[in-house]
């Protein structure tokens, strides 16, 4: 909380801190390759070619499309081991790509990798992967 | 610290030390109604945008793209959107097919993608085209928003 002068009468939690301001950077990375997903539900597949190291605060973007027979696909943003976002697509018909993208905004990813992981039963293949993760390095 | 003049009884603390330059961002962007796309790849947004690179140092420009498709009258086509820098490119990796199942039924789709690094104060256009696979679809709402910052 920063120090605040000149109050009287008035709670300093009045006036919150504002989030950080600072230079930013950019990371991305594409996926030109189809993933086809473990059919093991409990065992998400990476859909980044690698992960992605940042410091600080990250917007993280991601786009991509999945394609399945009438099946339910869980894509889950991970920073090091943990889910911190997840989102739930309908592939509804093989050789159908449904398209999504998520955003996200990580307080803090205590240098932690980014990845993108997805899973769901059946035969599911997902492609055009792009994730664009805009850090602040305050 | 900096130093602070002619300020008594208060804490110099109260005025932060100003955090340093950011980087330099810029933003376009454009809105299409309506457009109609084929086999043959067109433009599917208002205008392409077109910036200068930065002068001094590297930048990149992050691309991002959303809106619906959809068919009039048959359904089981595929579209597929890419993105192109400097429009006689397109960049591969700037791609999504997007599935229009059924007919009258929109489908929405988005892409975000990031460029590679430009040369400095280089002149670059970037457009978004679609094709259909066969048939046609209507692109309606495509909105695109391109943020160029210093890398």
């Amino acid at each position: 909380m920063a120090k605040i002068a000149g109050l009287k009468g008035r709670s300093p939690e009045t006036y919150p801190s504002p989030k950080n301001e600072g230079i930013i950077s950019t990371q991305s990375s594409v996926n030109t390759d189809a993933v086809t997903l473990n059919s093991v539900a409990p065992f998400p597949t990476p859909l980044l070619t690698a992960p992605i190291d940042v410091s600080g605060g990250a917007v993280v973007m991601y786009s991509g499309a999945v394609s399945g027979d009438g099946v339910d696909v869980t894509v889950s943003l991970v920073v090091g081991i943990d889910i911190v976002y997840t989102i739930n697509v309908e592939a509804t018909a093989a050789n159908s790509p449904a398209p999504f993208s998520l955003v996200f905004e990580i307080d803090d990813t205590d240098g932690l990798p980014i990845s993108i992981v997805a899973s769901g039963p059946g035969a599911i293949v997902a492609a055009d992967g792009s994730v664009v993760v805009i850090a602040n390095n305050a | 610290m900096p130093k602070i003049a002619g300020i008594k009884n208060r804490s110099p603390e109260t005025y932060p030390v100003s955090k340093g330059k950011p980087a330099l961002v810029e933003t376009q962007s454009n809105v299409n109604t309506t457009h109609t796309v084929t086999d043959v790849a067109s433009s599917i947004v208002e205008a392409p945008i077109s910036f200068q690179a930065p002068a001094t140092g590297s930048s990149k420009a992050i691309v991002m793209v959303s809106g619906v498709l959809s068919s009039p009258s048959a359904g089981g086509i595929d579209v597929t959107v890419n993105v192109l820098v400097d429009t006689d490119v397109p960049s591969p990796p700037g791609t999504v097919v997007v599935a229009v199942p059924v007919a009258d039924a929109p489908v929405p789709f988005s892409l975000v993608f990031e460029t590679t690094a430009f040369t400095s104060s280089s002149m670059q256009t970037i457009d978004v085209q679609a094709a259909t696979s066969a048939g046609t679809v209507v692109a309606g709402g495509v909105s695109f928003v391109v943020m160029v910052s210093s890398v």
